[in-house]
């Protein structure tokens, strides 16, 4: 009887031998098996594993949130932040307006006449809010409400130089 | 086997081999923590049918997984049929807790297990019921003790090292079980 060589209770450990459940070999071959696959099986995955995931959008729209536009490097199209996109010239006169519109959500008022858009020409779209780009990921059309409308002094001026080319076309 | 035929060099302290079975099943290798595991099977079985019969298949089970898991905090100096005695004698502690619990609400007694026909086999039932009523009526960390001594085998040092407590802190958890045990069940002792 391999006891542990203090034994205090042989009494006690025959009662409990007498009063023990042996396992069938077919219950001992099912637990071998489950043994040898434990390392095939996927790790629980702690549930404070997801909580650095989580907080990653939150982090990014708050990264977002902080970059300001009004940044110097914002007029700098090599450094735009992901928040602009380039708009290509539009050769054509009527669509030219339609550009001239995008241009014009830019900034709600230029600086000085050198960072007026002018005519056509290479424009970026400047996000006012990027936190709401996140929610138009999802709708494209929704992220044309991200485009304000311009100030109407500028609108005016630039709705002028419209009417002067197609004049000139004229 | 029965956990008395046991190899009684079992309970030493880890071998090389078992040393390297552990780095072996940690590296992934299947078949090394079923190598590892095999010869305590009957012993986790005969802990987890003590207080639970019913769920005792899956309680071993579950031991094998939670061992397998907590791997990596296994110190190899010690015991290792310690370490899985210690999860099984607290896993069927929870299960066990948990089947009162459902007996409570489906207001029955707590469970016996299925009755046996034969009269001798009837009398072992009794035996074995009366047994885990006083194993369940325990303090938790008595209870542990009781069963890593009686079922289980440990030694003083391999208990001590199971409930991460000394080996005098052992000594008297394992006395304070043997004389409840004693004085509730001295009438099934041999005389």
């Amino acid at each position: 009887m391999a006891s542990p060589p203090d034994d205090d209770a042989p009494d006690l450990r025959a009662l409990f031998e007498q009063t023990s459940h042996p396992s069938t070999p077919a219950q001992q071959e099912r637990w071998a098996r489950h043994a040898a696959s434990l390392p095939d099986q996927p790790r629980r995955r702690r549930w404070w594993w997801f909580v650095p995931a989580a907080t990653i959008p939150a982090m990014v729209a708050m990264a977002i949130a902080m970059w300001s536009p009004d940044d110097e490097t914002a007029g700098d199209a090599s450094d735009a932040p992901s928040t602009t996109a380039a708009i290509a010239p539009v050769p054509n006169a009527e669509l030219a307006g339609l550009d001239l519109l995008l241009a014009a959500a830019d900034d709600e008022e230029p600086k000085s006449s050198a960072d007026d858009p002018g005519l056509p020409g290479p424009r970026r779209i400047v996000i006012q809010d990027p936190l709401r780009v996140l929610d138009g990921l999802g709708d494209p059309l929704g992220s044309l409400e991200l485009l304000r409308p311009p100030p109407r002094r500028q609108l005016d001026r630039q709705l002028a130089a419209f009417e002067a080319t197609l004049e000139e076309e004229r | 086997m029965t956990l008395l035929d046991r190899d009684p060099t079992a309970a030493a302290p880890v071998s090389a081999d078992e040393r390297n079975l552990v780095a072996a099943a940690l590296s992934g290798d299947g078949l090394a923590f079923r190598r590892l595991v095999e010869p305590h099977m009957t012993m986790l079985h005969r802990i987890a049918a003590r207080v639970s019969p019913m769920l005792a298949d899956d309680a071993v089970q579950e031991t094998l997984t939670l061992a397998f898991q907590r791997l990596g905090r296994y110190e190899p100096e010690t015991s290792f049929r310690a370490y899985l005695a210690a999860i099984a004698a607290r896993r069927a502690h929870t299960l066990a807790r948990g089947e009162r619990r459902r007996a409570k609400r489906q207001e029955r007694g707590p469970s016996v297990g299925a009755p046996a026909t034969p009269e001798a086999e009837l009398h072992g039932a009794e035996a074995a019921r009366r047994v885990r009523e006083v194993i369940l009526a325990m303090p938790k960390k008595r209870q542990q003790a009781a069963l890593l001594r009686l079922d289980a085998g440990l030694d003083y040092r391999e208990i001590a090292s199971a409930l991460d407590s000394t080996e005098g802190s052992a000594r008297v958890l394992v006395h304070q079980a043997l004389r409840q045990l004693r004085d509730e069940l001295g009438d099934l002792l041999p005389r």
